[in-house]
Protein backbone atom coordinates (compact mmCIF):
# COMPACT_ATOMS: atom_id res chain seq x y z
CA UNK A 1 0.00 0.00 0.00
CA UNK A 2 2.93 2.37 0.46
CA UNK A 3 4.29 4.36 -2.44
CA UNK A 4 4.66 1.40 -4.77
CA UNK A 5 5.52 2.32 -8.34
CA UNK A 6 2.53 2.32 -10.71
CA UNK A 7 2.06 -0.91 -12.59
CA UNK A 8 3.66 -0.72 -16.03
CA UNK A 9 1.27 0.15 -18.79
CA UNK A 10 -1.21 1.76 -16.45
CA UNK A 11 -2.43 5.02 -17.97
CA UNK A 12 -3.34 6.95 -14.90
CA UNK A 13 -0.36 7.88 -12.76
CA UNK A 14 -0.47 6.72 -9.17
CA UNK A 15 -1.75 9.89 -7.63
CA UNK A 16 -1.63 10.90 -4.01
CA UNK A 17 -5.37 11.24 -4.08
CA UNK A 18 -5.84 7.59 -5.00
CA UNK A 19 -3.34 6.42 -2.46
CA UNK A 20 -5.22 8.41 0.20
CA UNK A 21 -8.57 6.97 -0.77
CA UNK A 22 -7.19 3.43 -0.75
CA UNK A 23 -5.61 3.93 2.64
CA UNK A 24 -8.81 5.42 3.98
CA UNK A 25 -10.88 2.42 2.96
CA UNK A 26 -8.24 0.01 4.21
CA UNK A 27 -8.01 1.66 7.63
CA UNK A 28 -11.78 1.90 7.88
CA UNK A 29 -12.60 -1.66 6.90
CA UNK A 30 -12.43 -3.24 10.37
CA UNK A 31 -14.55 -0.45 11.83
CA UNK A 32 -17.13 -0.65 9.06
CA UNK A 33 -17.34 -4.44 9.38
CA UNK A 34 -17.82 -4.04 13.11
CA UNK A 35 -20.62 -1.49 12.78
CA UNK A 36 -22.31 -3.47 10.03
CA UNK A 37 -22.23 -6.73 11.98
CA UNK A 38 -22.95 -5.48 15.50
CA UNK A 39 -25.15 -2.46 14.82
CA UNK A 40 -26.59 -2.68 11.31
CA UNK A 41 -27.40 -6.36 11.30
CA UNK A 42 -28.94 -6.47 14.80
CA UNK A 43 -31.11 -3.44 14.06
CA UNK A 44 -32.40 -5.03 10.86
CA UNK A 45 -32.84 -8.36 12.64
CA UNK A 46 -34.77 -6.74 15.46
CA UNK A 47 -37.31 -5.33 13.08
CA UNK A 48 -37.51 -8.68 11.27
CA UNK A 49 -37.92 -10.57 14.55
CA UNK A 50 -40.74 -8.25 15.51
CA UNK A 51 -42.78 -9.75 12.69
CA UNK A 52 -42.45 -13.28 14.00
CA UNK A 53 -44.28 -15.01 16.81
CA UNK A 54 -43.07 -17.32 19.53
CA UNK A 55 -39.62 -18.28 20.69
CA UNK A 56 -38.13 -19.49 17.44
CA UNK A 57 -37.04 -17.19 14.68
CA UNK A 58 -37.07 -17.29 10.89
CA UNK A 59 -38.09 -20.64 9.62
CA UNK A 60 -37.37 -22.58 12.78
CA UNK A 61 -40.89 -22.94 14.04
CA UNK A 62 -41.46 -19.19 14.29
CA UNK A 63 -44.51 -18.02 12.42
CA UNK A 64 -44.62 -14.83 10.38
CA UNK A 65 -47.40 -12.77 11.95
CA UNK A 66 -46.97 -9.39 10.28
CA UNK A 67 -47.81 -6.48 12.53
CA UNK A 68 -49.56 -8.64 15.11
CA UNK A 69 -46.89 -8.14 17.79
CA UNK A 70 -47.22 -4.36 17.45
CA UNK A 71 -51.01 -4.59 17.58
CA UNK A 72 -50.85 -6.70 20.72
CA UNK A 73 -48.46 -4.23 22.29
CA UNK A 74 -50.93 -1.38 21.77
CA UNK A 75 -53.48 -3.31 23.85
CA UNK A 76 -51.06 -4.78 26.36
CA UNK A 77 -52.02 -2.89 29.51
CA UNK A 78 -49.02 -4.15 31.45
CA UNK A 79 -46.63 -2.94 28.78
CA UNK A 80 -48.35 0.44 28.42
CA UNK A 81 -48.25 0.89 32.19
CA UNK A 82 -44.53 0.16 32.16
CA UNK A 83 -44.00 2.77 29.43
CA UNK A 84 -45.82 5.33 31.55
CA UNK A 85 -43.76 4.24 34.56
CA UNK A 86 -40.51 4.66 32.59
CA UNK A 87 -41.46 8.19 31.55
CA UNK A 88 -42.28 9.06 35.15
CA UNK A 89 -39.02 7.48 36.29
CA UNK A 90 -36.96 9.44 33.74
CA UNK A 91 -38.73 12.68 34.55
CA UNK A 92 -38.07 12.10 38.25
CA UNK A 93 -34.40 11.36 37.71
CA UNK A 94 -34.00 14.47 35.53
CA UNK A 95 -35.93 16.65 37.99
CA UNK A 96 -33.50 15.70 40.76
CA UNK A 97 -30.16 15.13 39.07
CA UNK A 98 -30.11 18.13 36.71
CA UNK A 99 -30.76 20.91 39.28
CA UNK A 100 -28.52 19.18 41.83
CA UNK A 101 -25.77 18.77 39.24
CA UNK A 102 -26.06 22.45 38.33
CA UNK A 103 -26.06 23.46 41.99
CA UNK A 104 -22.92 21.49 42.72
CA UNK A 105 -21.24 22.87 39.60
CA UNK A 106 -22.03 26.44 40.72
CA UNK A 107 -20.66 25.69 44.19
CA UNK A 108 -17.43 24.32 42.76
CA UNK A 109 -17.06 26.75 39.86
CA UNK A 110 -14.67 29.18 41.53
CA UNK A 111 -11.43 28.50 43.37
CA UNK A 112 -11.65 27.05 46.85
CA UNK A 113 -9.68 24.72 49.09
CA UNK A 114 -9.90 21.00 48.29
CA UNK A 115 -11.89 21.78 45.16
CA UNK A 116 -10.40 18.88 43.19
CA UNK A 117 -11.08 16.50 46.06
CA UNK A 118 -14.71 17.58 46.38
CA UNK A 119 -15.19 17.30 42.64
CA UNK A 120 -13.73 13.80 42.71
CA UNK A 121 -16.01 12.71 45.56
CA UNK A 122 -19.11 14.04 43.81
CA UNK A 123 -18.17 12.54 40.49
CA UNK A 124 -17.15 9.15 41.79
CA UNK A 125 -20.60 7.52 42.09
CA UNK A 126 -20.92 7.82 38.34
CA UNK A 127 -17.72 5.81 37.86
CA UNK A 128 -18.96 3.06 40.12
CA UNK A 129 -20.80 0.06 38.79
CA UNK A 130 -24.58 0.32 39.06
CA UNK A 131 -24.32 -3.13 40.64
CA UNK A 132 -22.43 -1.68 43.61
CA UNK A 133 -24.67 1.37 43.78
CA UNK A 134 -27.69 -0.93 43.85
CA UNK A 135 -26.23 -3.15 46.56
CA UNK A 136 -25.28 -0.22 48.79
CA UNK A 137 -28.62 1.50 48.42
CA UNK A 138 -30.29 -1.82 49.03
CA UNK A 139 -28.59 -1.90 52.43
CA UNK A 140 -29.62 1.70 53.11
CA UNK A 141 -33.22 1.03 52.05
CA UNK A 142 -33.77 -2.14 54.12
CA UNK A 143 -37.03 -1.92 56.01
CA UNK A 144 -35.94 -3.70 59.21
CA UNK A 145 -32.24 -2.88 59.46
CA UNK A 146 -31.71 -0.03 56.99
CA UNK A 147 -29.93 3.15 57.88
CA UNK A 148 -32.53 5.43 56.30
CA UNK A 149 -35.22 3.98 58.50
CA UNK A 150 -32.88 4.38 61.46
CA UNK A 151 -32.63 8.09 60.65
CA UNK A 152 -36.44 8.26 60.54
CA UNK A 153 -36.48 6.38 63.84
CA UNK A 154 -34.14 8.95 65.38
CA UNK A 155 -36.61 11.74 64.66
CA UNK A 156 -39.48 9.61 65.92
CA UNK A 157 -40.99 8.49 62.62
CA UNK A 158 -42.10 4.93 61.88
CA UNK A 159 -40.27 2.61 59.49
CA UNK A 160 -40.95 2.99 55.79
CA UNK A 161 -40.86 0.20 53.21
CA UNK A 162 -38.56 2.01 50.78
CA UNK A 163 -38.53 -0.86 48.32
CA UNK A 164 -41.64 -2.72 49.43
CA UNK A 165 -44.22 0.04 49.59
CA UNK A 166 -46.24 0.21 46.37
CA UNK A 167 -46.29 3.99 46.27
CA UNK A 168 -42.72 4.54 47.35
CA UNK A 169 -40.63 1.88 45.56
CA UNK A 170 -40.39 3.71 42.23
CA UNK A 171 -39.41 6.93 43.96
CA UNK A 172 -36.70 5.06 45.86
CA UNK A 173 -35.26 3.90 42.54
CA UNK A 174 -35.49 7.44 41.16
CA UNK A 175 -33.58 8.75 44.16
CA UNK A 176 -30.67 6.32 43.93
CA UNK A 177 -30.45 6.62 40.15
CA UNK A 178 -30.38 10.41 40.37
CA UNK A 179 -27.71 10.14 43.07
CA UNK A 180 -25.59 8.05 40.73
CA UNK A 181 -25.95 10.51 37.83
CA UNK A 182 -25.46 13.84 39.62
CA UNK A 183 -21.67 13.77 39.30
CA UNK A 184 -21.83 13.30 35.56
CA UNK A 185 -24.19 16.26 35.19
CA UNK A 186 -22.01 18.33 37.49
CA UNK A 187 -18.91 17.75 35.35
CA UNK A 188 -20.80 18.74 32.20
CA UNK A 189 -22.17 21.87 33.88
CA UNK A 190 -18.71 22.78 35.17
CA UNK A 191 -17.35 22.58 31.63
CA UNK A 192 -20.26 24.73 30.42
CA UNK A 193 -19.69 27.32 33.14
CA UNK A 194 -15.99 27.54 32.33
CA UNK A 195 -16.81 28.28 28.71
CA UNK A 196 -18.83 31.42 29.51
CA UNK A 197 -16.58 34.42 28.79
CA UNK A 198 -15.97 36.54 31.88
CA UNK A 199 -16.82 39.74 29.96
CA UNK A 200 -20.50 38.86 30.33
CA UNK A 201 -20.20 38.82 34.11
CA UNK A 202 -18.14 42.01 34.12
CA UNK A 203 -20.73 43.79 32.01
CA UNK A 204 -23.55 42.61 34.26
CA UNK A 205 -21.67 43.78 37.36
CA UNK A 206 -21.04 47.19 35.82
CA UNK A 207 -24.77 47.42 35.23
CA UNK A 208 -25.25 46.72 38.93
CA UNK A 209 -26.90 43.32 38.69
CA UNK A 210 -26.99 41.23 41.88
CA UNK A 211 -25.98 37.56 42.12
CA UNK A 212 -29.45 36.21 41.47
CA UNK A 213 -29.99 38.44 38.44
CA UNK A 214 -26.62 37.50 37.02
CA UNK A 215 -27.49 33.84 37.43
CA UNK A 216 -30.98 34.26 35.97
CA UNK A 217 -30.12 36.54 33.05
CA UNK A 218 -26.49 35.72 32.23
CA UNK A 219 -25.48 32.28 33.46
CA UNK A 220 -28.67 30.38 32.80
CA UNK A 221 -29.25 31.58 29.20
CA UNK A 222 -25.60 31.11 28.26
CA UNK A 223 -25.64 27.66 29.82
CA UNK A 224 -28.69 26.59 27.81
CA UNK A 225 -26.80 24.42 25.30
CA UNK A 226 -25.15 22.53 28.16
CA UNK A 227 -28.45 22.18 29.98
CA UNK A 228 -30.01 20.76 26.86
CA UNK A 229 -27.25 18.22 26.48
CA UNK A 230 -27.41 17.24 30.15
CA UNK A 231 -31.17 16.74 30.02
CA UNK A 232 -30.86 14.68 26.84
CA UNK A 233 -28.14 12.42 28.24
CA UNK A 234 -29.94 12.07 31.54
CA UNK A 235 -33.07 11.09 29.68
CA UNK A 236 -31.31 8.49 27.52
CA UNK A 237 -29.44 7.02 30.49
CA UNK A 238 -32.45 6.73 32.76
CA UNK A 239 -34.77 5.35 30.10
CA UNK A 240 -32.39 2.40 29.74
CA UNK A 241 -32.08 1.78 33.47
CA UNK A 242 -32.06 -1.94 34.10
CA UNK A 243 -29.46 -3.08 36.63
CA UNK A 244 -31.01 -1.36 39.63
CA UNK A 245 -34.42 -2.88 38.89
CA UNK A 246 -32.91 -6.32 38.37
CA UNK A 247 -30.91 -6.23 41.59
CA UNK A 248 -33.14 -4.27 43.94
CA UNK A 249 -36.75 -5.06 43.13
CA UNK A 250 -37.11 -7.42 40.16
CA UNK A 251 -39.89 -5.10 39.06
CA UNK A 252 -41.85 -5.51 42.29
CA UNK A 253 -43.72 -4.97 44.47
CA UNK A 254 -46.61 -5.88 42.16
CA UNK A 255 -44.92 -4.40 39.07
CA UNK A 256 -44.57 -1.02 40.79
CA UNK A 257 -40.96 -0.66 39.58
CA UNK A 258 -41.18 -2.63 36.36
CA UNK A 259 -39.56 -0.26 33.87
CA UNK A 260 -40.01 -0.88 30.15
CA UNK A 261 -36.38 -1.96 29.71
CA UNK A 262 -36.83 -4.57 32.42
CA UNK A 263 -40.04 -5.75 30.82
CA UNK A 264 -38.29 -6.17 27.45
CA UNK A 265 -35.60 -8.27 29.12
CA UNK A 266 -38.19 -10.30 30.99
CA UNK A 267 -40.27 -10.92 27.86
CA UNK A 268 -37.25 -12.10 25.91
CA UNK A 269 -35.20 -14.00 28.44
CA UNK A 270 -37.68 -15.19 31.05
CA UNK A 271 -40.80 -15.72 28.95
CA UNK A 272 -38.76 -16.54 25.82
CA UNK A 273 -41.03 -14.46 23.53
CA UNK A 274 -38.28 -13.16 21.31
CA UNK A 275 -40.60 -11.83 18.62
CA UNK A 276 -42.76 -9.84 20.98
CA UNK A 277 -39.75 -8.56 22.92
CA UNK A 278 -38.09 -7.47 19.67
CA UNK A 279 -41.22 -5.53 18.76
CA UNK A 280 -41.17 -3.91 22.22
CA UNK A 281 -37.51 -2.96 21.81
CA UNK A 282 -38.27 -1.38 18.46
CA UNK A 283 -41.08 0.68 19.97
CA UNK A 284 -38.71 1.72 22.73
CA UNK A 285 -36.24 2.93 20.11
CA UNK A 286 -38.97 4.84 18.26
CA UNK A 287 -40.10 6.48 21.48
CA UNK A 288 -36.58 7.52 22.43
CA UNK A 289 -35.94 8.78 18.93
CA UNK A 290 -39.11 10.89 18.81
CA UNK A 291 -38.51 12.42 22.23
CA UNK A 292 -34.91 13.23 21.30
CA UNK A 293 -36.03 14.94 18.09
CA UNK A 294 -38.72 16.85 19.99
CA UNK A 295 -36.18 17.95 22.58
CA UNK A 296 -33.88 19.13 19.82
CA UNK A 297 -36.68 21.06 18.10
CA UNK A 298 -37.97 22.61 21.28
CA UNK A 299 -34.58 23.68 22.49
CA UNK A 300 -33.18 24.98 19.27
CA UNK A 301 -35.57 27.90 19.41
CA UNK A 302 -34.75 28.47 23.09
CA UNK A 303 -31.03 28.09 22.83
CA UNK A 304 -30.32 30.70 20.21
CA UNK A 305 -28.91 33.90 21.57
CA UNK B 1 -17.48 35.90 54.65
CA UNK B 2 -20.85 34.44 55.54
CA UNK B 3 -21.19 33.29 51.98
CA UNK B 4 -17.76 31.64 52.16
CA UNK B 5 -18.71 29.65 55.25
CA UNK B 6 -22.06 28.74 53.78
CA UNK B 7 -20.36 27.59 50.61
CA UNK B 8 -18.03 25.26 52.49
CA UNK B 9 -20.96 23.93 54.50
CA UNK B 10 -22.97 23.21 51.38
CA UNK B 11 -20.06 21.61 49.56
CA UNK B 12 -19.31 19.53 52.65
CA UNK B 13 -22.92 18.40 52.87
CA UNK B 14 -22.89 17.37 49.21
CA UNK B 15 -19.64 15.49 49.71
CA UNK B 16 -21.15 13.59 52.64
CA UNK B 17 -24.27 12.68 50.68
CA UNK B 18 -22.22 11.52 47.69
CA UNK B 19 -19.43 9.85 49.62
CA UNK B 20 -21.14 8.31 52.62
CA UNK B 21 -22.67 5.28 50.86
CA UNK B 22 -19.17 4.16 49.87
CA UNK B 23 -17.91 4.55 53.41
CA UNK B 24 -20.91 2.61 54.68
CA UNK B 25 -20.18 -0.21 52.27
CA UNK B 26 -16.70 -0.44 53.79
CA UNK B 27 -18.16 -0.41 57.30
CA UNK B 28 -20.65 -3.15 56.44
CA UNK B 29 -17.86 -5.28 55.01
CA UNK B 30 -16.41 -5.52 58.55
CA UNK B 31 -19.71 -6.43 60.22
CA UNK B 32 -20.10 -9.88 61.74
CA UNK B 33 -22.87 -12.26 60.76
CA UNK B 34 -24.97 -11.20 63.72
CA UNK B 35 -24.32 -7.48 63.30
CA UNK B 36 -25.91 -7.48 59.86
CA UNK B 37 -29.25 -7.96 61.60
CA UNK B 38 -28.75 -4.97 63.89
CA UNK B 39 -30.75 -1.81 63.48
CA UNK B 40 -28.85 -0.30 61.80
CA UNK B 41 -25.80 -2.29 60.70
CA UNK B 42 -23.03 -0.49 62.68
CA UNK B 43 -21.88 2.71 61.00
CA UNK B 44 -18.65 2.55 62.99
CA UNK B 45 -17.29 -0.98 62.63
CA UNK B 46 -16.94 -2.58 66.07
CA UNK B 47 -13.97 -4.64 64.89
CA UNK B 48 -11.60 -4.43 61.95
CA UNK B 49 -11.14 -8.04 60.93
CA UNK B 50 -10.44 -9.46 57.54
CA UNK B 51 -12.54 -12.62 58.06
CA UNK B 52 -15.21 -11.56 55.60
CA UNK B 53 -12.61 -10.84 52.96
CA UNK B 54 -11.13 -14.29 53.52
CA UNK B 55 -14.51 -16.01 53.51
CA UNK B 56 -15.75 -14.77 50.13
CA UNK B 57 -13.19 -16.90 48.28
CA UNK B 58 -14.79 -20.05 49.73
CA UNK B 59 -18.28 -18.97 48.73
CA UNK B 60 -17.67 -18.51 45.02
CA UNK B 61 -14.67 -18.48 42.65
CA UNK B 62 -14.07 -14.75 42.96
CA UNK B 63 -10.53 -15.07 41.66
CA UNK B 64 -11.93 -16.45 38.44
CA UNK B 65 -14.63 -13.75 38.29
CA UNK B 66 -11.96 -11.10 38.76
CA UNK B 67 -9.79 -12.61 36.05
CA UNK B 68 -12.73 -12.82 33.65
CA UNK B 69 -13.62 -9.15 34.23
CA UNK B 70 -10.01 -8.24 33.62
CA UNK B 71 -9.80 -10.27 30.41
CA UNK B 72 -13.07 -8.96 29.03
CA UNK B 73 -12.66 -5.28 29.95
CA UNK B 74 -8.98 -5.36 29.00
CA UNK B 75 -9.55 -6.94 25.58
CA UNK B 76 -12.38 -4.57 24.73
CA UNK B 77 -10.22 -1.60 25.72
CA UNK B 78 -7.37 -2.87 23.56
CA UNK B 79 -9.69 -3.26 20.57
CA UNK B 80 -10.96 0.29 21.07
CA UNK B 81 -7.43 1.61 21.20
CA UNK B 82 -6.74 0.02 17.82
CA UNK B 83 -9.99 0.63 15.94
CA UNK B 84 -11.02 4.07 17.24
CA UNK B 85 -7.85 6.01 16.38
CA UNK B 86 -7.68 4.37 12.94
CA UNK B 87 -11.22 5.42 12.11
CA UNK B 88 -11.00 8.82 13.82
CA UNK B 89 -7.81 9.65 11.93
CA UNK B 90 -9.32 8.64 8.60
CA UNK B 91 -12.47 10.69 9.19
CA UNK B 92 -10.40 13.72 10.20
CA UNK B 93 -7.64 13.72 7.60
CA UNK B 94 -8.72 11.84 4.47
CA UNK B 95 -10.90 12.87 1.57
CA UNK B 96 -12.77 10.06 -0.09
CA UNK B 97 -16.17 9.31 -1.47
CA UNK B 98 -18.75 8.52 1.18
CA UNK B 99 -16.77 9.95 4.07
CA UNK B 100 -19.39 12.27 5.51
CA UNK B 101 -22.36 9.92 5.17
CA UNK B 102 -20.34 7.10 6.75
CA UNK B 103 -19.34 9.32 9.65
CA UNK B 104 -22.94 10.41 10.14
CA UNK B 105 -24.13 6.81 10.16
CA UNK B 106 -21.55 5.91 12.80
CA UNK B 107 -22.51 8.95 14.89
CA UNK B 108 -26.14 7.92 14.44
CA UNK B 109 -25.47 4.69 16.34
CA UNK B 110 -25.31 6.84 19.47
CA UNK B 111 -29.09 7.08 19.14
CA UNK B 112 -29.51 3.31 19.29
CA UNK B 113 -30.49 2.06 22.73
CA UNK B 114 -28.74 -1.15 23.72
CA UNK B 115 -32.11 -2.81 24.16
CA UNK B 116 -32.76 -2.56 20.44
CA UNK B 117 -29.61 -4.56 19.69
CA UNK B 118 -29.77 -6.86 22.68
CA UNK B 119 -32.11 -9.59 21.47
CA UNK B 120 -30.73 -9.97 17.92
CA UNK B 121 -27.17 -9.80 19.29
CA UNK B 122 -28.01 -12.64 21.63
CA UNK B 123 -29.47 -14.61 18.73
CA UNK B 124 -26.38 -13.83 16.65
CA UNK B 125 -24.11 -15.08 19.44
CA UNK B 126 -26.11 -18.28 19.58
CA UNK B 127 -25.76 -18.77 15.81
CA UNK B 128 -22.01 -18.16 15.97
CA UNK B 129 -21.62 -20.53 18.91
CA UNK B 130 -20.29 -17.63 20.98
CA UNK B 131 -22.63 -17.94 23.95
CA UNK B 132 -20.66 -18.41 27.15
CA UNK B 133 -17.34 -17.59 25.47
CA UNK B 134 -14.88 -14.72 25.74
CA UNK B 135 -15.52 -13.90 22.08
CA UNK B 136 -19.21 -13.41 22.84
CA UNK B 137 -18.37 -11.12 25.77
CA UNK B 138 -15.77 -9.09 23.91
CA UNK B 139 -16.38 -8.79 20.16
CA UNK B 140 -19.82 -7.06 20.22
CA UNK B 141 -18.20 -4.09 22.04
CA UNK B 142 -15.01 -3.73 19.97
CA UNK B 143 -15.58 -0.12 18.95
CA UNK B 144 -17.86 2.82 19.62
CA UNK B 145 -18.96 6.03 17.99
CA UNK B 146 -17.80 7.93 21.10
CA UNK B 147 -14.23 6.78 20.72
CA UNK B 148 -14.16 7.48 17.00
CA UNK B 149 -15.73 10.90 17.49
CA UNK B 150 -13.22 11.87 20.17
CA UNK B 151 -10.27 10.73 18.07
CA UNK B 152 -11.55 12.67 15.09
CA UNK B 153 -12.06 15.86 17.13
CA UNK B 154 -8.57 15.51 18.49
CA UNK B 155 -7.04 14.98 15.05
CA UNK B 156 -8.88 17.78 13.20
CA UNK B 157 -6.64 20.72 14.22
CA UNK B 158 -3.48 18.75 13.49
CA UNK B 159 -1.76 20.32 10.40
CA UNK B 160 -2.15 18.04 7.38
CA UNK B 161 1.11 19.42 5.97
CA UNK B 162 3.04 17.39 8.51
CA UNK B 163 1.34 14.23 7.30
CA UNK B 164 2.04 15.15 3.68
CA UNK B 165 5.66 15.88 4.53
CA UNK B 166 5.91 12.31 5.77
CA UNK B 167 4.39 11.06 2.52
CA UNK B 168 6.83 13.07 0.43
CA UNK B 169 9.66 11.59 2.47
CA UNK B 170 8.38 8.21 1.36
CA UNK B 171 6.91 7.03 4.67
CA UNK B 172 4.22 4.36 4.38
CA UNK B 173 0.69 5.19 5.55
CA UNK B 174 1.02 2.73 8.41
CA UNK B 175 4.29 4.37 9.42
CA UNK B 176 2.64 7.80 9.35
CA UNK B 177 -0.21 6.51 11.48
CA UNK B 178 2.02 4.86 14.06
CA UNK B 179 4.80 7.46 14.23
CA UNK B 180 3.02 10.76 13.63
CA UNK B 181 -0.67 10.30 14.39
CA UNK B 182 -0.64 8.02 17.44
CA UNK B 183 1.78 10.22 19.46
CA UNK B 184 -0.56 13.16 18.82
CA UNK B 185 -3.53 11.31 20.22
CA UNK B 186 -2.09 10.64 23.70
CA UNK B 187 -4.74 12.33 25.86
CA UNK B 188 -7.58 11.11 23.62
CA UNK B 189 -6.27 7.54 23.82
CA UNK B 190 -6.05 7.84 27.59
CA UNK B 191 -9.62 9.10 27.85
CA UNK B 192 -11.07 6.47 25.53
CA UNK B 193 -9.05 3.71 27.16
CA UNK B 194 -10.04 4.66 30.69
CA UNK B 195 -13.70 5.16 29.91
CA UNK B 196 -13.99 1.97 27.93
CA UNK B 197 -12.28 -0.04 30.63
CA UNK B 198 -14.44 1.37 33.42
CA UNK B 199 -17.64 1.00 31.42
CA UNK B 200 -16.92 -2.61 30.53
CA UNK B 201 -15.57 -3.48 33.95
CA UNK B 202 -18.92 -2.30 35.33
CA UNK B 203 -21.06 -3.89 32.63
CA UNK B 204 -23.78 -6.12 33.97
CA UNK B 205 -26.53 -6.78 31.44
CA UNK B 206 -24.53 -8.35 28.61
CA UNK B 207 -22.52 -10.80 30.77
CA UNK B 208 -25.81 -11.67 32.46
CA UNK B 209 -27.22 -12.69 29.08
CA UNK B 210 -24.34 -14.52 27.42
CA UNK B 211 -22.63 -16.32 30.29
CA UNK B 212 -24.15 -19.46 31.76
CA UNK B 213 -21.37 -21.29 33.58
CA UNK B 214 -19.53 -20.32 36.77
CA UNK B 215 -16.14 -20.18 35.04
CA UNK B 216 -17.30 -17.54 32.53
CA UNK B 217 -19.04 -15.22 34.99
CA UNK B 218 -17.66 -11.73 35.51
CA UNK B 219 -17.31 -9.92 38.81
CA UNK B 220 -20.49 -7.86 38.49
CA UNK B 221 -22.50 -11.07 38.21
CA UNK B 222 -20.54 -12.71 41.02
CA UNK B 223 -21.67 -9.99 43.42
CA UNK B 224 -25.30 -10.91 43.05
CA UNK B 225 -24.30 -14.37 44.30
CA UNK B 226 -24.83 -13.28 47.93
CA UNK B 227 -28.14 -11.69 47.21
CA UNK B 228 -30.95 -13.94 48.24
CA UNK B 229 -34.46 -12.97 49.08
CA UNK B 230 -34.77 -12.60 52.82
CA UNK B 231 -31.30 -13.62 54.00
CA UNK B 232 -28.77 -11.67 52.00
CA UNK B 233 -25.36 -11.73 53.69
CA UNK B 234 -24.66 -8.02 53.38
CA UNK B 235 -21.26 -8.22 55.05
CA UNK B 236 -19.90 -10.77 52.55
CA UNK B 237 -21.48 -8.92 49.66
CA UNK B 238 -19.92 -5.63 50.77
CA UNK B 239 -16.53 -7.33 51.10
CA UNK B 240 -16.83 -8.86 47.64
CA UNK B 241 -17.95 -5.57 46.09
CA UNK B 242 -14.60 -4.09 47.16
CA UNK B 243 -13.03 -6.33 44.52
CA UNK B 244 -15.10 -4.57 41.90
CA UNK B 245 -14.80 -1.17 43.53
CA UNK B 246 -11.11 -0.78 44.41
CA UNK B 247 -9.58 -1.14 40.92
CA UNK B 248 -11.86 1.62 39.66
CA UNK B 249 -11.06 3.81 42.65
CA UNK B 250 -7.32 3.41 42.07
CA UNK B 251 -7.70 4.06 38.36
CA UNK B 252 -9.83 7.12 39.06
CA UNK B 253 -7.40 8.58 41.58
CA UNK B 254 -4.49 8.08 39.21
CA UNK B 255 -6.18 9.58 36.18
CA UNK B 256 -8.91 11.87 37.46
CA UNK B 257 -8.14 14.69 35.06
CA UNK B 258 -8.53 12.41 32.04
CA UNK B 259 -11.97 11.32 33.20
CA UNK B 260 -13.14 14.86 33.81
CA UNK B 261 -11.67 16.13 30.54
CA UNK B 262 -13.08 13.21 28.59
CA UNK B 263 -16.60 13.94 29.78
CA UNK B 264 -16.27 17.67 29.35
CA UNK B 265 -15.18 17.39 25.72
CA UNK B 266 -17.30 14.54 24.46
CA UNK B 267 -20.08 13.85 26.92
CA UNK B 268 -18.99 10.24 27.30
CA UNK B 269 -21.63 8.23 29.06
Amino acid sequence: MDGAAPAPGRRQPYSLERRMARTAYLFLTPTLVYFALFYGLPIALDLAMGFYSGTAFMGRGGRFVGLLNFKILLQDEGALASIYRTVAFSAGVIAISVPCGLGMALLLNTEMRFRALFRAIMFFPYMTSMVIVSLVWNVLYQTEAGLLNFLLHLVGLPRVGWLTNLDLALFSLVLMTAWAEIGYNMVLFLAGLQSIPSEFYDAAKVDGADTWRIFRHVTLPLLAPTTFFVVLMSFILSSEAFTQVFIMTRGGPANATELFSYRVWETAFTNASFGYAAAMAFVMFLGLFCITVLLFRGWRTEVEY
Amino acid sequence: MAWKVLRYLLVGLCAVVMGFPFYYMLAVSFATDSQIHWFPIPVMPLQLGWENYARIWDEAPFGRFFLNSLIVAGSITLLHLILDPLAGYVFAKFRFRGRDPLFLVILGTLMIPFFLRMIPLYWLMAQLGWLNTYAGLIIPFASSAYGIFLMRQFMLPFPSELLDAGRIDGASELHIFLRIVIPQLGPALAAVGLFTFVYQWNNFLWPLLVTSSMDMRTLTLGLTFFYQEGYTRWNLMAAASMLLFLPILVLFLLAQRFFVKGIATSGFK
